[in-house]
């Protein structure tokens, strides 16, 4: 069904549709020594749901299910095609003595992005003492990735991605009909951040730009979201 | 329920407020003192607190509660009973609750435990006090204390706060960052502010 | 789910609803579920297992959930006891949210709210607890609640944009009670299975059937101190609602045999001082009347009375009122006269004694503080009360 769903919200919603990513870096590539810089690929926090007539957002297995798998794929095909050195998280045991900071550096991560959002990317908004300067850091603990996974960067992605359901399409076509209460479709936001692990300096930062296309239940779509996401990533 | 959402909703119409510079410096707080800063801060104000931040207030934040008087909370938006149905309360059907207000003849165990208590309120999560001792505010006898959290977002945060209660008024200024990073990084810069006020009209 | 009052409008389920008098009967039109359950892969339930799956992870690594042993052997050890065979189903985990719920939810994860541990005085109360949430799980409640959810919010969003005008506001509002009362009407029946099998699991372990009943005594008591009672709702009042409760569940326990072999009653030696935490999280909530309740009822029934009675002196405290320093002052020597004092009881007769201008006695007081609680980390701000700064 959603296929159609998809192109109905896309033609309704046509004006706050299109690709848009935008991305900042300190770095224009990682520094090569002797050997390539190995990048520790952490597991890609992603969850597609399913937004009810009602408003309601529920998390649909199958897809998210389907969506992780593409990512991952996508996520190790990028990285291949630019000859990247890397490896993926392994999460340790609940027990195990860095547990908690490993633990806390994926929340860390996700709140460091949602500041960077929220204060760099509208000019306006931006933190005047920061001077325009992208400055971001999640500081010195993730030193401990470095030591568990022997990476030199580390590769965080996030994305939060909803379909609309037959019913929530019907009210959008309704709701434009009748003169437009703006009853938002299925809606795609990601960020994807790469964190030095010498410093915890973010070095490069990308975010998806809301939109209302992109359909991460394919794996040729994901390939599309992982593009815009990863494309500027520096080599 | 209504008041945590206007609470939450206060906070939200405060987040499109755009942050000011705070350049390196003397800082003037008009009526109540003045501090002097090492480093450039964002300033913005929110209900009747200074906030002050360099990453965005989730990371950290530095906040002056100045000169809350005798019954008042330590923010309006904390104050519940203000907001509750005149009529209901003409009737004798008031809901069952109550704010945590600061009184003039609190001691310091009193005021830290009303932090704590609205503290809790603002985060929707338990903060815990501890290691209070005597310290001095702007050279008036007052108090300090450390405090930590677990924020909605999972992220651990640690903070401390220094206050004085002077002519029946309570000064508190604290700062709070996030566990692994933050809260380390301008920790001393935030000290160093607070050891700087100077309360108005001293010389 | 066990919770008797909304925490959101939108979850105001459990015992609400307009009069549904029709005798309860299985209301599940579902099999019931196997031990070793797993969803097919391909149906909604999988994608609702999923999700599950996830919240579990992050409560199971949540800063919020409590770990000490004792408390979770114990709570591990009820759920064996009552489940049975479902027993390796089933992982209850115990949060820290001042509130009183349970919930259990279809993959067998169960939370257990330190709200709801303050307020059950023995193992039996906890065992009706968690034998209701057993009942849920069993006759796969929540499955049922969530696809009825669905289809109730898909027809609320289109009963509320067809509606404009100055009538709008009131009958959107009227759109939601409906909502939500047909899915209080919906969520009661599975209630009153749950609270039946619940009851029945409880008493086949050897758990008293009575304590049933007087958990949802306990809540009602403080919803009316509270002033819950009082407040008119046509779809949602609570109140009839937990005393048919109340009633079903005594005649369900009165036609019990006593049990041959009565089992233990170990919560309050493995809640131990996790109870005052929950105490100190109680009084943070704010509610003057539905707090006092709470702790005069722990008080009287000899709950950890030394603690109760501290943080009653703190609520009293706090609040602020002419009359309520006396209060306070009183409750903090009660505490200090109890077989296991908080020192913090000492350090509260010292601190409104100082803020009387008493300093001798509140200095007695103090010291007594140190006594009891020589390494205290507040022992600079005590040794300048004693120093005669």
């Amino acid at each position: 069904m959603c296929r159609w769903c998809r192109l109905v919200a896309a033609f309704l919603l046509a004006g706050l549709a299109g690709c848009a990513t935008q991305s900042y870096r300190t770095i224009d590539a990682l520094p090569r020594g002797a050997a390539a810089p190995r990048i520790l690929v952490m597991p890609p926090d992603i969850e597609l749901s399913e937004l009810t007539a009602g408003g309601s957002v529920e998390m649909n297995a199958e897809w998210t299910r389907a969506a992780e798998r593409h990512l991952k794929t996508a996520i190790r095909e990028h990285l291949q095609r630019i000859q990247a050195s890397f490896v993926e998280y392994r999460a340790p045991a609940d027990d195990a003595p860095e547990a908690e900071i490993l633990d806390q550096l994926q929340p860390l991560h996700a709140t460091v992005g949602q500041s960077i959002l929220a204060f760099h990317f509208e000019p306006q908004k931006r933190l005047p003492s920061k001077k325009d300067k992208f400055d971001w850091s999640l500081g010195p603990a993730v030193t401990h990735l470095a030591g568990h996974a022997d990476a030199d960067y580390a590769l965080f992605v996030w994305v939060r991605d909803s379909y609309s359901s037959p019913a929530r399409v019907a009210l959008q076509f309704v709701a434009a009909m009748a003169g437009g209460i703006p009853v938002g479709g299925g809606v795609q936001t990601g960020l994807c951040s790469l964190v030095d692990l010498k410093t915890g300096q973010v070095v490069w930062f990308n975010a998806l730009k809301p939109r209302e296309e992109g359909d991460m239940r394919e794996l040729e779509a994901t390939r599309r979201t992982t593009a815009f996401l990863l494309d500027r990533m520096p080599k | 329920m209504i008041r945590l959402v206007s609470l939450l909703l206060l906070l939200l119409a405060a987040g499109c407020t755009p942050y000011r510079l705070i350049p390196a410096g003397k800082v003037e707080f008009t009526d109540h003192g003045s501090v002097e800063t090492p480093i450039d801060w964002n300033w913005r104000p929110i209900d009747t607190v200074h906030t002050w931040t360099l990453d965005g207030p989730n990371l950290q934040e530095m906040l002056f509660h100045l000169g809350i008087e005798d019954g008042k909370t330590l923010m309006n938006a904390l104050d519940v009973e203000s907001g509750f149905n005149p009529l209901l309360v003409w009737f004798g059907k008031v809901p069952d609750e109550v704010s945590f207000r600061f009184h003039k003849r609190m001691t310091e165990h009193e005021i830290m435990d009303l932090f704590t208590a609205s503290m809790s309120k603002i985060t929707e999560s338990p903060v815990v006090a501890s290691g209070l001792m005597p310290a001095d505010l702007g050279g008036h006898q007052g108090f300090r204390f450390d405090y930590a959290f677990v924020g909605k977002d999972e992220v651990r945060r640690r903070g401390f706060a220094v206050g004085a209660v002077v002519k029946d008024k309570l000064y508190l200024i604290h700062y709070v960052g996030t566990a692994l990073y933050h809260y380390d990084r301008n920790r001393a810069d935030a000290e160093r502010v607070a050891a700087s006020f100077v309360f108005a009209g001293k010389d | 789910m066990i919770s008797r009052r909304a925490f959101s409008a939108g979850l105001l389920a459990c015992l609400g609803g307009c009069a549904t008098h029709h005798e309860s009967g299985p209301s599940s039109d579902l099999p019931d579920i196997g031990a070793g359950y797993r969803p097919d892969p391909k149906s909604d339930e999988a994608g609702l297992w999923l999700k599950l799956d996830k919240v579990e992870q992050n409560q199971r690594r949540s800063p919020g959930r409590i770990r000490d042993k004792p408390i979770n052997d114990l709570v591990q050890d009820m759920v064996c006891r009552l489940a049975g065979a479902y027993c390796p189903d089933l992982r209850p985990y115990v949060i820290r949210v001042p509130a009183f719920n349970a919930t259990c939810a279809p993959n067998g994860m169960i939370s257990i709210w330190s709200g709801l541990l303050l307020r059950c005085h023995s193992e039996s109360q906890l065992a009706a607890v968690l034998g209701h949430e057993i009942g849920h799980y069993l006759k796969r409640h929540s499955l049922q609640r969530l696809r009825n959810s669905r289809e109730l919010d898909d027809f609320a969003a289109f009963f509320q944009f067809q509606l404009q005008g100055p009538a709008a506001g009131l009958i959107r509002g009227l759109s939601q009670d409906i909502t939500q009362a047909s899915k209080s009407m919906f969520s009661r029946d599975h209630e009153r299975e749950a609270d039946a099998l619940g009851l029945a699991l409880m008493a086949d372990a050897g758990y008293a059937p009575a304590a049933c009943a007087d958990i949802w005594r306990h809540i009602k008591a403080e919803d009316a101190a509270g002033g819950e009672s009082e407040r008119f709702d046509f779809f949602l009042s609570t109140h009839p609602a937990t005393t048919e409760r109340i009633d079903n569940l005594d005649e369900l326990a009165r036609r019990r045999p006593p049990a041959a072999r009565p089992a233990p009653d170990r919560l309050n030696a493995a809640l131990g001082p996790l109870r005052r935490s929950f105490m100190a999280d109680e009084i943070n909530q704010g509610h003057f009347k539905r707090t006092d309740n709470l702790l005069t009822r722990l008080i009287g029934d000899g709950i950890d009375p030394g603690g109760a009675l501290f943080y009653r002196g703190e609520l009293y405290r706090r609040r602020n009122r002419d009359g309520d320093e006396a209060i306070a002052l009183g409750n903090y020597h009660d505490a200090c006269e109890t077989a296991d004092p908080p020192a913090e009881a000492f350090r509260g007769v010292g601190t409104i004694r100082w803020r009387r201008g008493e300093t001798e006695l509140a200095r007695e007081y103090f010291r007594r503080y140190l006594r009891v609680a020589p390494n205290a980390d507040d022992g600079d701000m005590i040794r300048k009360y004693l120093s005669g700064a």
